[in-house]
């Protein structure tokens, strides 16, 4: 048993003593008086209610009152409480600041909240009743959605991986990661819902995929793993989404696209925003970054290259060129974010450029 | 500690020869053939929609999911074509059904999915404004938020902490505690919120409590720590919610504490039916969770915090005068005895009756002696 | 006489639409952006904050806009037809669709972060052209 308390509670004096004298109505009260920062927080804009930008108004709750390294907090203790003696450390092992924070995560939390969805009745799934595909073209969209559950589990994973971990101080962006795994598991129960609805199977599990996945939950700290979730993962999740929504027929897919792609685009917005700040505060730490995302992008070529991907999306895009055509485009986008969140040119050290010159016949 | 993949794709004469011959249109098409089962999958119901117990069948239902699935470790879902050797080894280290089953958990996620809520805009904030409350009321509102706020993010990191350990075939409790995670950090957000726009803030943070949330996040097994979380300890929280909605000084409040009601009842159900699982299917785990729970009640008897206790007399009794405190105390008396009786009720109603003989709660029920006869045992 | 298309009029109606179908935006989620939409050479401002859209414009400057959907008017032409006469876009006129492959409508952007916003809050950008299913329309 990892954690024992000091004593057998049951056999206490001490606490025997408190009990009857609280409960025997001799109240001590004091801690009335320990409320340091009153505070009567408003919607800024009532349509839009009552946000964490709001209630962050005041200094001693903001996340300016954050120290780049956090020293005084290991509990659980909220943000702005006042911190008694004997608080215990949770064992946070995520306590600097730039390693996590982005300016955007709380608006970017109100946002998932906002926009949820439930594919149980939020996709129309009758549509597909009547949709025209062919037995290659239906099979083809059951393989993708199959990988799309497994690439969908595993970004709910990461996220799980890291948040007990950080300090309760970075509260706005744990609430975040965690609006993420949900988000994530709700993509992984929409495409097995996809893949099995009507004559429905999964399809074929693929080596490729589940090799980048567990690169990428392997990274080795949480803005390595953030880097390669939200920018590279995503950013190609992002990228399918539209491609499945463009080369979709009905009403159902295009709507489970449409969620998906907002989903994705949201993990995005936090990746840049996160390894925007990161590098303003710590410039350094490019390297790091983009040595591991050279790594990460070769798992990248891999899914891209695989049979279970590229093949259903041939099939479902009538030839190789308009795939290859969405991989550039995709791949391009990515570059740019890359760029905008202070990586600079990835082109020259991605394998990337290359993969896409080979299959548009130019390698 | 990074993981680089086994090949390097483009220095991989396969790799490249595969792709030459794709571009030359030569496609294998060996997934259009995967040898995976089909089924037949409709909605029972149209006005529930397509839910995870539709796709209850066969090779892919949790029903014909054993207790030992022996091969996947990979990323593959449940039903889907793979390869032992050739899978990428994710390391899940939950691979038993029981590890982390519960009966129903399929609709508690559905649930779930459903009746997401949003704490900024579902609750009248600009109501609050519109009721006058008395000082020490709102005063000991705010201690009772700062501690709902502290606690709740442990119900956060708990599950986080064994999400990504779980197997991928355990997909629908892998849904759930993601549900759950973001349930709590919903709640942790609700009652921040609530501290701050209430004019008095956050107040003091609670050490007592806290050993508890760390016993809970340091527990050795998945199910040591979902018996004392969901089932003891969120238990508890069920019970002082339903309180809290019950003395709540204003409507505002009494509607947050509706909303998290139903997500809390959620979780102590999915701890309830993950504890039945294990004790009818693995029986001999039982001495096991017994001993967790010897260790979890008795940092529960330590969550007497004079601060916390005090602040709910205080609400209950709607101030301090002596008649109002007198008042508090019934209530509050009142609420432990009932936080234990349903502690007992869940655990006779997951198959732990003889767990009751041996709480540390029946000391405790003793120590409060507001009630001369035992507790009512459910029958 | 129906809306002309383009004009601000057309861009004022859909607003308007957002406001009385409020409910079906709000179960959306929130939506906060300011984009263009360019027919030919003219350009128009469309802002939406929170649920609703709650500015059209005339012109500007396409840096300050997160992104611009263009196309000549034909396409818009083609995309509204497709909206009226089925109640919605069809699966081939979204603006999904017609900004992927092939690039039949441009997405104009300057910063990537504004490009995204297309895409986080596509159900409610695409609602809003939906609108268009009600309206009377004379093309240009
Ligand atoms: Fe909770
Ligand atoms: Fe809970």
């Amino acid at each position: 048993m990892a954690y024992i308390a000091p004593k057998d509670f049951s056999q206490d004096p001490e606490l025997l003593a408190t009990v009857m004298r609280v409960m025997g109505g001799d109240l001590d009260l004091s801690w009335m008086k320990d409320h340091p920062h009153p505070v009567r927080a408003q919607a800024s804009q009532p349509t839009r209610g009552l946000t964490l930008d709001d209630i962050n108004q005041d200094p001693a709750y903001g996340p300016e009152s954050i120290p780049e390294i956090v020293r005084h907090n290991f509990s659980m203790a909220p943000r702005g409480a006042v911190l008694p003696d004997g608080l215990p450390s949770l064992g946070y092992r995520v306590n600097r600041k730039s390693d996590v924070w982005a300016d955007h995560g709380p608006s970017l939390f109100e946002e998932s909240k906002s926009r949820r969805w439930a594919p149980a009745r939020t996709i129309p799934w009758k549509e597909l009743d009547s949709a025209d595909y062919s037995r290659e073209e239906d099979l083809a969209i059951r393989q993708i959605a199959t990988s799309l559950i497994s690439a969908s589990l595993v970004a709910a994973d990461v996220p799980s991986r890291w948040v007990w971990l950080m300090n309760q101080e970075f509260h706005e962006i744990k609430y975040l990661l965690c609006a993420h795994m949900f988000d994530a598991a709700r993509l992984a129960e929409a495409f097995r819902k996809r893949a099995l609805y009507g004559h429905g199977s999964l399809g074929r599990d693929s080596r490729e995929l589940g090799d980048f996945l567990k690169m990428v939950i392997d990274s080795e700290t949480f803005p390595l793993a953030s880097a390669a979730t939200n920018l590279t993962l995503f950013s190609i999740l992002q990228g399918l989404g539209r491609h499945l929504e463009f080369v979709s027929r009905n009403a159902a897919d295009t709507r489970l696209a449409t969620y998906f792609v907002q989903d994705a685009t949201r993990s995005i917005a936090y990746g840049v925003d996160h390894i925007r700040s990161l590098l303003t505060k710590r410039p350094n730490e490019v390297v790091a970054l983009n040595e591991h995302l050279d790594l990460i992008e070769n798992g990248l070529v891999g899914l891209l290259g695989s049979r279970e991907l590229i093949e259903p999306l041939i099939v479902l895009s009538g030839g190789l060129d308009a795939v290859a055509s969405f991989y550039r485009r995709t791949v391009e986008e990515y570059f740019e974010r890359c760029a905008s969140a202070g990586l600079g040119d990835r082109t020259d050290h991605s394998p990337l450029p290359d993969f896409l010159k080979l299959i548009e016949g130019q390698r | 500690m990074s993981y680089y993949g086994s090949t390097e794709y483009l220095a991989n004469d396969d790799f490249v020869l595969r792709m030459k011959d794709i571009r030359k249109g030569n496609l294998d098409l060996g997934w259009l053939d995967a040898g995976t089962e089909q089924i037949e999958v409709n909605a029972a119901s149209e006005k529930r929609g397509l839910t995870y117990l539709d796709l209850n069948k066969g090779s892919y239902g949790y029903d014909e999911l054993p207790e030992i699935p022996r091969g996947p470790r990979g990323s593959a879902p449940r039903g889907a074509a793979y390869e032992v050797a050739n899978q990428a080894d994710l390391g899940p280290e939950l691979n038993l059904k029981s590890d982390v089953w519960a009966y129903k958990v399929a609709s508690f996620y559905e649930e779930a999915v459903s009746r997401q809520w949003d704490a900024t805009t579902d609750v009248p904030w600009q109501d609050l404004a519109r009721y006058e409350t008395p000082e020490e009321v709102e005063i000991a509102f705010a201690q009772l938020c700062t501690f709902f706020t502290e606690v709740e993010m442990i119900a956060t990191d708990l599950p986080a902490k064994w999400c990504w350990r779980m197997n991928n075939q355990f997909h629908e409790v892998k849904g759930f505690i993601a549900s759950q995670a973001i349930d709590e950090a919903r709640h942790a957000e609700v009652f921040r919120k609530r501290a701050l726009a209430g004019g008095v803030g956050l107040m003091r943070a609670l050490p007592q409590a806290e050993h508890s949330l760390k016993a809970i996040l340091d527990s050795d097994t998945y199910s040591e720590a979902s018996a004392f979380m969901h089932l003891l300890a969120e238990g508890n929280i069920l019970t002082m919610f339903r309180f809290s909605e019950f003395i709540s000084p204003t409507p505002v409040d009494k509607r947050m504490f509706q909303l998290v009601m139903q997500d809390e009842a959620r979780h102590v159900s999915y701890g309830m039916q993950h504890l039945k699982w294990i004790l009818d299917n693995t029986p001999e785990r039982k001495e096991q969770l017994h001993a967790a729970l010897d260790e979890a009640e008795n940092f529960s008897l330590n969550q007497f915090d004079s601060a916390l206790f005090e602040a709910m007399i205080v609400l209950a009794g709607k101030g301090t005068s002596p008649a109002q405190i007198k008042k508090g105390i019934e209530i509050v008396g009142t609420l432990q005895i009932k936080q234990i009786e349903e502690y007992f009720q869940r655990l006779r109603r997951a198959g732990f009756e003889d767990r009751i003989e041996r709480s540390k709660f029946r000391d405790l029920l003793a120590m409060i002696s507001l009630s001369n006869q035992e507790p009512t045992l459910p029958s | 006489m129906g809306i002309p298309f383009p004009s601000l009029e057309f861009f004022k109606a859909l607003q308007q639409r957002t406001k009385d179908e409020a409910a079906a935006f709000e179960k959306l989620g929130y939506c906060d952006t300011t984009f263009g939409i360019r027919v030919g050479s003219e350009l128009y401002r469309v802002v939406f904050e929170i649920y609703e859209c709650v500015e059209v414009g005339e012109g500007g400057d396409p840096s300050e806009l997160d992104f611009v959907l263009s196309a000549p008017l034909d396409l818009w032409r083609e995309m509204l037809e497709a909206i009226q006469a089925n109640g919605g876009a069809d699966a081939a006129h979204t603006i999904n669709t017609l900004t992927h492959v092939g690039d039949v409508m441009k997405v104009e952007y300057e910063d990537p972060e504004g490009h995204d916003r297309l895409y986080r809050f596509m159900a409610t950008i695409q609602a809003f052209l939906d609108e268009a299913s009600g309206l009377d329309l004379e093309f240009a």
